[in-house]
This record gives C-alpha cells, structure tokens and sequence, in this order.
C-alpha cells in the first residue's frame, strides 16, 4: 500500500498520539491507583476521626442535655413528689397523672429539636416515671400510673390510653450504673446517659436520655465520610442506612473484593462498632474510569489533532503539494503555469524556486527548440542507441536521404554507409564516440536510390547523469555540392584545358604520393616561340594537342606505371615510377626519336619538331626542381637528354646561398630590409580599403628594392628568418598604427608554429590594439602537421579582431578542407590563374569555382596580379571582391 | 436563702424573739389569692419580730411540696399553708411537723391530723347556701350550671359537695358542672361551648367571682337574658354587679389571713388555739351592698 504524505503523517500522529496516550494512560493509572490506595488509606483515617468527632459530640451533647435535664428543677420537684409522695395504693390521678404529663410537657424543651432522643424519668428507686421514646413505630410517649385494681400500667401522653404492658426501663440499674452506657433496645443502639437527680441535696430520682443510633444516623454518618459505613452492636446487629443497603452488603458479604475494615465507636457492655465498605474494586473502577477518560481524551485528541492537522496540511501542505505537483507534471508536459506563494513559508519558497525553475526550463526549451529548428532546417540529425540503431531522424535526413522515418528507425545505422568510405574510418569513429568522445570528419553516405551524398557530420555520445553513454546524436551537414565542386575543381585544377592531360599539379601531387623513387624527364619543343611566331598562337595549342596525343598514343603501350603530363607552355613531363636509368633514358630517347621523325600534320601542314629532355632520378623533394634544372641544363648545351648531375648543380646554389646569406645579415644591420605596400581595391567601390605588406631588401650601392624571389627560400634555411618577418609585423603595425585602412601581412606556417614569434605577435596586437585592420596572409604550405597549434593561433589572433586569408590558393597544397579548418576570412587567388583570367578558359573556370565555393563557405576573395583592364572586367564579372596587381599600383614603399 | 435565714437569726438574738413563718402559697394566679398574700403582709407589719418568706407552688403540688420541704429543712418556726392537695400536701406537712414545726392552714384544710390548726371560711356551708338561694329563686325547678374551681383542690370539692347535698333534695332541679378553673378566661371558654352545644340553663353557681364575672361577658355577648346568679368572694366587680343589678348576689370569702397570723401570735404567746376554726361567710345582696367592703 502506498501512503500519501497526508496518510503518513496521520499514520504517524496517530501512532504518536496513540503511545502517548498509552503512556501516559499506564503512568496516570498507576499514580491513580496508588493516590487511591492512599487516599483510601487516608480517607478512613479521615473517616474515622470524623466519626469519633462526631460520636465524642453527640456523647457531649448527650452529657449536656443529661446535665440540663437532671439540674432542671420541675423535673427534679416532680420527682421529688412522685418519689416521695406518690402512694400506689392511694394514687391520686389528678396529681400524678397530671403532674406526669406536664413532666412529659416539660421535657419537649430538649426534645423538640432531637427527637432521636429516647428520655426516661425514673423515682427514687429506679422505677419507669414517665417514658419519652421514638423507636421507628414503636412510640413510646407516656407514664406510669395504676389502674383501679392497683396495678401500674403506662398511659399514652397523648390520650391517656392505659396500656398494660410497661415499656422496658431502659436497662436502669441504679446500682451500676455509669454516665455513659449503651444498650440495644431492638434493631438499634442507644447511646445513654444517666444521671441521678437532686433536689436540695436529696436525690429524689435519675434521669436516663439516650441517643438512638439507628439507620438515620447510618445515613447521615455515610453523608459525612468518604467511605460506605454501616454499625454493627456487639458484631452481631448490623444497622444499615436502609435495607436496600442491608441486601447489598449481604450480597457483598463474602465477595474477596470487599474489605471491612472496623473501628470500635463505643465500648461499653453492648459495644458499637463502624464498619467501613472497602470496595477493593473502587480502585480498579476508578482506574477503569481513568482509561475510559484516557480513551476519550484519545479520541478527542486525535479527533482535535487530526481535524486540525489535515486542515493545517491541507491548506499548507498538501494543497499546495498537489498544485506544485500538478504544476511539474504540466511542466513534463512542457505546459507552464506560474505558481502562486501564498505563504512566506518553505512551500512558498519552493514555489518561488520552482516558478524561477519554470522560467529557466522555458528559457532553456525555448532555446532548445530554436538551436532543434535551426538544426532542423539547416542540418541532418539522427540519433543512434548504443548499438547503432536508428532512433531518431529528422525531416532533413528524410529529404536528403530519400528514406522515410518508419523506413530507418529501429533499423542499424549502417544502412546509410557508402561503400566508397573505408572501413578504417568507421572504426576509429566507433572507438571514437565509444570513448565518449565527439568524432568529427567528412564522410560519403548513401542514399536509399544508392546514391550518395557527402556531409560534414560531427557525432556526440550523449551521456546520461552517471557518465554513460545513452545514445548517441549526429549531426550533419550537407556538403554534397561542396565536395562536388571540389571534385570539379580538383580535376580542372589537375588536368590541362588544352589537351587534357594531367598538368603541373597533378605531377606535383603525383609524386608526393609516390612510395619510392621514381624517373622524371621534362621535354620541351625547340623553337616553339618561333613556330608560334610563325604559324600563330592557335597553330602553336594545336601543335602542342597533336604532340600530347602523339607522346600519349607512344605511351599507350606502357601500364600505368608511367604516366604523360603537360606542364606550361611547350613543356610536357614523363613520370615513370621505376628509377631504371637506362631504361627510361631509352624510352625518352625513343619517343624523342620518334616525334623527330614522325612528322605532326597541323592544318595541311606537316612540321617536323625536335625535343629536348632533362632527366632526374632524384628523391621525390627534388625530383621535378631537378628535372627541370636538367633541361635547362640540356638547352643550354643544346643536347637532346641532359641527366641530372648532382655534383655539378648543387654547387652552383650552394655557393648562391651563402652569398644571399651574408646580403641578408647586411641588409638587417644596415636597416635595410623595408615594407612595400600593395593597395587592395574594393571591387563594388572601385577604392582602396586594404594594403598587403610584402618584403624587400633595398640594394647596398643602388638602394633599389629586391624582390623577395632571390633571398626569401634561402632566409627560410637561416636564422634571419623570423628576424624578417618580425622586421616586416613591426614596421607593418607601426606604419598603419594610425591609418584607416586594413593591412596584411604574410606569415608562413613556420611563423606560425614559432612560439616566439607568436608571443611577438600578441605583443603587437596589445601594444598597437589595430588588431581589427590586421589580416594575415598565411601561405600553403606543403603539408601542416600541428593542425591543432595553427589553429589555436588563429582563433587567438581573432580574439583580436584579426582576420585570416589564404594565399596563393589555388597553387599549391591548399584545399577546401584546409580552408574550412583554417576559418579563413578571405581567399587570395593563386595569380598564376587571374593573369590569363581574360583568354584562359579553364583558369577563368576554375576561379569561377573558387569563388562560388567561397560564398557558400561566407569567405571574400581576393584576385592577386590584375595587370589590365581586361583582366579586372572578368575579375568583376565573376563577384570577387577584391582585387590587387599593377593595374592599380605596384607595391610602393610610401603610402599615399 | 441562707444569708437571710441567718440575718433573721441574728435579729431575732438581738431583739426580743424572732419568729420565722413560711407562707406556702398555692398559687398567685387569681386576685384572691394575691389579696390573701397581700393582708398578710400587711399585718405582719405590725409584729416585728415576725418574718415572713413566702413560696409560691404555682398551683402545682410537687412545688407546694418542695416548698414545703424547704421551709421544712430551714427549720422555720411557722408554715402557713394553702394546701393544693388534700392528701400529697399533708404529706409533706407530717414532716414538718414532726420537726417541731407548728402547721397553720388558712381556708383551705388536708386531710388527717397533720397540721396544727386549720381557719377558713366553711366551703361547704357557702356552697350549701349558695344552693339553697338559686333554688329559692328557681322556685325549686330549672337547671343550674355550675363553674367550678380547680380540680382536687378542698375549696372545689366542699364547694360542689355543699351545693349538691341541697340541690339533690330537689328532683326538679337540674345541675351542670363545667370545670373553669376559678380561672375567668377559662369560663369564657366554658361558657362559649356551651352556647355552641346551646345547652340551656336557668342559672349560675360560680365557685368564683373571676368564673362568673367571665361567663357573664360571654352571655352579654349572646344576649343571654338575665338569670339569677351567685358567686363567691365578693369583689369590686361583684360589688359593682350588684349595684348594677346584674348578679343576684355574692358570698363573701375571706382571706383569713388575719385569722392565720392570729392563731400563730396566740401560739406564741403559748395560748391554746382550736384545731378547727370557721369564719362566718356574709350573703351580699343588692341590700346590704354598700355597706359591705369587697376583699379586693
């Protein structure tokens, strides 16, 4: 059973209640009973002092009306006449009768106001005079006279009748007789007091007035004690206050249960004794009484208590309970009622809580349901238990993935795995969230058509209060379009426009990711400017499309361990993964044979060229530098194949090094390393609102600046790198310290990841607080490992208000994802693409991709070397913002 | 008590002889008896060496008795008694006698010897006269009511014994005894049931002027026709009566006080006295009415 607040707090003050009651029943009943033992005890001694005080006054009372009677002269005359003169035998009616009577008469002065007394007159010799006597019916008022025949008889006081039988004397015995006696006339005890009485010294008869104890005075003995009483005369008579009393004790006689206790009242020849009604069950009754009283005092008690209780509960506790309650079950229902305090109590703090508590949670839920809509609306959300099945999807995951919400959920999550994703990735993402930890990553799902679509998801173990995992939530984001475009953009940027071969960045990465060392030969056409001359740009691309498909169908044999790239211009490039010297200098020579000899028939006219080729076999770091440093090699020696000789080339740029060295260390003493700014337009206001700081070295004699192709790579091998850089930030600040426009400057991952150059950073930035104008230009690099680090400088620097660009994208090692993960502001396009922006379809394609990705992804950007105005118009047509390059100002070492 | 006893003592040592009497009176109660006491007193005025105490029983015999035996223990030379009781009054008396003490009965007597002289009017002389008048004036025929005295006492018995001994010679002479007490009040009551029991009457023997003199009023009161009526005592209001024509006539009954204290100053001047000595009762009539004084 379940109790209620309410039913245990009655259940508890019931019971506490009830113990006490108990308790207090037993100790109060036990105290009662031994305050009634005593008492008992008490009141019979009490009782019986009464009675001796009582029967001592009634002995005295008795002695008094003795005294009176016996020193009252009539009484004492008449006796004296009756004794003396009274004569039997000549008795004299209207004398004695008469003096008789009026002696009765007499007598009513002590009578009339004790009727319970009992006076006898007696002669000389003790002979009955006249009797005063009540004995129930037994009345006995009269005296003694003698009929006609002489013989005594006793008249009635009243009417004179003559009644023959003479009334006891009342035991008289002249002789022996004492004051005080008592004597048993029937069912009754007289107290008497006799007295002999005197007339002038004679004693001329006695006075007998007796006291009679009958049931009257049982009466009104038991209206003045505390204790039931009756008298017993000589243990045998009992006198009762009535005979309902005397049937009662008889009854009681023998029953263990009473007591009759005793006390002697009068001891003389016939003794009176009290006899006390002890009822042993008195106590018990009292007792009894006690716990009835308890019971009820209980029960008005807990009647009280409860009826005041409940209203108290009620009102202050369980009302306001309920209501609370009502409140958080509404609450689970995310229905909001706004409790009223009534009282200043706890309840009503409580309800000040739980309403600040009802305000938070609609805050929070409010707050939750708008990040839930705004994920919703934006991203793709599932939820997974701990197995991986499908718990929740959300409308977005419906539209996108083409399955309904009945169709997934319960099922496993693995139904929208792409079999393109390795099974590596979801490993490390199972030990991932398992470790309770967030995986983020890019992953390609599959649609339930079995297409795909990419999103950028991040999966969060959710755990419960005790740090368990309970599920598990996803959250995706669509970047289908993103890394379609990438794609794209890979494959443009990866692919030559003209004849669509693989060009320079696909033989870059083609050998980054070789696994061991591989053959490069670089092969150029002699004299293709002079062709192009000649025959005209159009002829030249059609050449070199006829030469890419020649050199392509002599490689079309081989397997796909060697592969044909075209580079800039005339050059094509040969990369065979096998480092046989022989063997591919054979196959170079081959082709260069055979394209030597097969003529190339271009627009009705066959033309006859020759190839030159530079070889390297070199790590893959140096392998295309090296080939190319070869061919150059080649031309100048106007040889047909040129091997990379690597004793004879390294020399030369080690000596170039050291020279550049020593210019650099003079150029920091002499304080000429400089700043030249670049204004940066705003394309829409066609006005400058930016300056790119970028490096020179001022010559020692001529003070004209050098550009930083010639001392920069070999500074980055030396110290005086971060001597530069640190020159360049400094000198920066200091020139746009009190200057609108923003500046930026270049720093290379290397700067980035120098620690002390990042303390040299943050110094500035307080120093100057401009860190709001200052956007750093970070340049790819090829490959960043400390992610982690570079980002923690980037989220630093924007603390400051800095914004970042990526420059140079679109040359080198930089992608998307290096974008997003970098939270670049703006995107500097690669210049190589914008220069032939105008005329070169595939780079004005590819500018086009990098811009659309850039919007999506909220970035700027920014075009590097618009040289004219042609270029700008493209630049402009295709919504980038910024632009910078000669045609507006060549870095200047003044601003305006 | 005693001091005065002795005072008397003493006195008489100094004077002549000194003699002490004890007057037992029986009662107070009526005006003749206060008159009695009151002669006395006023010849005893005349013998110094006379002291009188008096005791009043109250009509009550057990009181004459202990006065008696008072006067008895005191050792007085003289009692002079008006005995209540014939017998119980004699009784007393026999002591005091034999102590030595000489016993003078004034108007009434006890039976036996025991009492050294009696003198009083004869009540049963008055009584027979008495009877002898209202039948003379009943002419022999009608019927008499009769008030008597207070029961037992000898002046009721010789006062009713008297009459009756004539009244009885005449068979048309009817008798009703009603029993007032010598008390008027008491005859008022009489007299009153009577009336209410209309019990007829042709005349009235009072055994007393006071019996009389209350009846009288209650007839008055009924418009009682006037009816011939004696009475005896003979006092101012009888006196008065006669004049007035209301009662036939009175007996006069004397104190005898003055006879009393005669017979003790005989006795001390060792004169022998009468046992028995009658003093002669006059009839008052409405002729010798003014010459006769009332005793009170």
């Amino acid at each position: 059973m379940r109790f209620s607040l309410k039913k245990r707090l009655f259940f508890n003050l019931f019971l506490i209640i009830t113990a006490f009651a108990f308790i207090s029943g037993i100790v109060y009943s036990n105290n009662v009973r031994s305050v009634i033992n005593e008492t008992t005890k008490k009141e019979i001694a009490h009782d019986k002092v009464i009675l001796k005080a009582h029967f001592g006054e009634m002995q005295s009372k008795l002695l008094n009306i003795t005294n009176s009677i016996s020193y009252d002269n009539t009484i004492a005359t008449s006796l004296n006449l009756i004794s003396n003169y009274e004569d039997p035998l000549d008795y004299n009616y209207e004398v004695f009768d008469i003096e008789k009577k009026t002696l009765i008469t007499h007598l009513q002065k002590w009578l009339k106001d004790n009727d319970k007394l009992a006076i006898g007159l007696f002669d000389i010799k003790g002979n009955l005079v006249t009797l005063y006597r009540k004995h129930k019916d037994q009345v006995d008022i009269g005296y003694i006279s003698y009929d006609s025949d002489i013989n005594k008889v006793f008249k009635n006081y009243k009417d004179d009748k003559v009644n023959s039988i003479i009334p006891s004397n009342m035991g008289l015995n002249i002789k022996n007789d004492k004051i005080f006696d008592g004597y048993t006339y029937k069912d009754s005890y007289y107290l008497k007091a006799t007295k002999a009485i005197y007339l002038d010294n004679n004693r001329v008869g006695y006075a007998r007035i007796a006291f009679n104890i009958n049931e009257d005075v049982v009466r009104f003995l038991n209206k003045i004690v505390n204790t039931k009483l009756f008298l017993s005369i000589n243990d045998k008579k009992l006198i009762f206050q009535n005979d309902e009393y005397r049937k009662k004790y008889y009854k009681i006689e023998d029953n263990e249960n009473f007591e009759f206790p005793r006390i002697s009242i009068f001891n003389f020849k016939d003794s009176l004794d009290a006899v006390f009604i002890q009822d042993k069950n008195f106590t018990k009754s009292i007792v009894n009484k006690v716990y009835l009283e308890m019971i009820v005092q209980w029960l008005i008690g807990l009647f009280v208590i409860f009826l005041l209780t409940y209203k108290f509960i009620f009102k202050y506790v369980t009302k306001p309970l309920e209501k609370l309650r009502l409140v958080l079950q509404k609450m689970k229902n995310k229905e909001f009622i706004t409790l009223k305090p009534k009282s200043k109590d706890e309840i009503g703090e409580i309800f000040k809580d739980v309403n600040s508590l009802s305000r938070e949670l609609r805050n929070s839920l409010s707050l939750l349901d708008n990040y839930k809509d705004i994920m919703d609306e934006s991203l793709i959300v599932t939820t997974a238990d701990l197995n991986g099945t499908i718990k929740f999807v959300n409308d977005n995951f419906v539209s996108v993935s083409g399955y309904t919400q009945d169709e997934v959920i319960g099922r496993p999550h693995s139904i929208v795995r792409h079999q393109d994703t390795p099974k590596e990735t979801f490993k490390n993402l199972w030990e991932t969230i398992k470790d309770k930890k967030v995986w983020k990553g890019v992953l390609k799902n599959r649609k339930k058509d079995g297409s795909y679509y990419w999103v950028n998801v991040v999966i969060k173990p959710i755990l419960d209060i005790d740090g368990n995992v309970r599920e598990y939530i996803a959250v995706r984001h669509d970047i289908t379009e993103l890394m379609e475009q990438k794609e794209q953009l890979r494959t443009l940027l990866h692919t030559d426009s003209l004849i669509g071969l693989p060009n320079r960045r696909q033989l870059n990465e083609d050998i980054k990711n070789m696994s061991q060392g591989g053959s490069l030969a670089i092969l150029n056409i002699d004299n293709f400017r002079q062709l192009n001359d000649f025959y005209g740009h159009s002829f030249g691309d059609k050449l070199i499309i006829e030469l890419g498909k020649l050199i392509s169908a002599l490689l079309a044999h081989e397997n796909e361990e060697i592969k044909l790239y075209r580079l800039d211009g005339d050059e094509f490039a040969i990369l065979s993964i096998h480092e046989d010297t022989v063997l591919f200098n054979e196959k170079i020579h081959n082709i260069i044979r055979f394209v030597e000899y097969d003529n190339i028939n271009i627009e009705e006219e066959t033309v006859s060229i020759k190839l030159t080729a530079g070889i390297s076999f070199e790590n893959k770091e140096y392998l295309l530098q090296t080939a190319g440093m070869a061919l150059q090699s080649a031309r100048k020696k106007h040889k047909e194949i040129v091997n990379y000789d690597k004793a004879n080339l390294l020399n030369k740029e080690y000596e170039s090094n050291l020279e550049w060295t020593k210019k650099i260390k003079e150029a920091i003493e002499d304080f000429r390393v400089v700043p030249f700014f670049q204004p940066i337009i705003q394309n829409d206001i066609n006005k400058t609102t930016k300056y790119e700081a970028l490096i020179r070295i001022l010559d020692k004699d001529t003070n004209k600046p050098v550009s930083p192709f010639f001392f920069l790579e070999v500074a980055k091998q030396t110290k005086y790198y971060t001597i530069l850089t640190k020159i360049m930030l400094e000198k920066t600040f200091d020139e746009f310290a009190y200057r609108e426009e923003e500046f930026s400057i270049n720093l290379t991952i290397e700067d980035v990841l120098n620690k002390e150059l990042q303390g040299f950073i943050f110094d500035l930035l307080n120093e100057y607080e401009i860190g709001d104008r200052a956007v750093f230009e970070i340049v790819e690099s090829e490959s960043i490992e400390n992610f982690d680090e570079v980002i923690s400088f980037i989220k630093s620097v924007k603390k400051f208000g800095c914004q970042i660009a990526i420059d140079d994208f679109g040359t080198g090692y930089s992608n998307f994802e290096y974008l997003m993960k970098l939270q670049a502001d703006y995107i500097k396009i690669d210049g190589s693409m914008i220069k032939n922006i105008d005329t070169n379809e595939n780079s004005r394609l590819v500018v086009e991709t990098i811009v659309s990705f850039a919007k999506k992804m909220g970035m700027k950007t920014i075009a590097e070397f618009v040289e004219n105005e042609d270029i700008l118009k493209v630049v402009n047509e295709l919504g980038i913002e910024y632009s910078q390059g000669y045609y507006f100002s060549p870095p200047k070492q003044e601003l305006d | 008590m005693k001091k005065v006893i002795i005072l008397f003592l003493f006195c008489s040592i100094l004077s002549a002889k000194e003699f002490t009497i004890g007057f037992s009176q029986a009662s107070l109660s009526n005006d003749w008896l206060k008159a009695q006491l009151k002669e006395m007193k006023g010849i005893l005025k005349n013998y110094e060496n006379l002291q009188l105490i008096v005791k009043n029983a109250d009509g009550k015999v057990s009181k004459q008795v202990q006065d008696i035996e008072v006067f008895t223990k005191m050792g007085v030379d003289f009692i002079i008694a008006m005995p209540l009781d014939t017998k119980i009054t004699a009784m007393a008396l026999k002591k005091a006698l034999k102590k030595g003490i000489k016993i003078i009965l004034i108007s009434r007597i006890v039976d036996g010897e025991n009492y050294t002289a009696f003198v009083g009017a004869n009540n049963h002389n008055i009584a027979q006269n008495a009877a002898k008048v209202l039948v003379k004036e009943l002419s022999s025929k009608g019927t008499i009511l009769v008030l008597k005295g207070i029961p037992g006492v000898s002046s009721t018995k010789q006062r009713t014994a008297g009459f009756l001994d004539i009244a009885r010679k005449y068979p048309k002479i009817k008798v009703i005894e009603k029993t007032a007490n010598y008390q008027r009040n008491d005859a008022m009551k009489v007299m009153e049931d009577i009336y209410k029991k209309n019990i007829k009457f042709d005349a009235i023997y009072a055994q007393s002027d006071s019996m009389l003199i209350g009846a009288r009023e209650v007839m008055k009161k009924n418009k009682s026709k006037l009816i011939p009526m004696v009475s005896i005592d003979y006092i101012k209001q009888t006196k008065q009566a006669i004049i007035d024509g209301e009662q036939l006539g009175a007996f006069v009954y004397p104190t005898s006080s003055k006879e009393g204290i005669g017979l003790i100053i005989d006795i001390i001047n060792k004169k022998k006295v009468p046992k028995i000595s009658y003093i002669k009762s006059k009839f008052v009539t409405k002729k010798n009415v003014q010459a006769v004084e009332p005793i009170f």
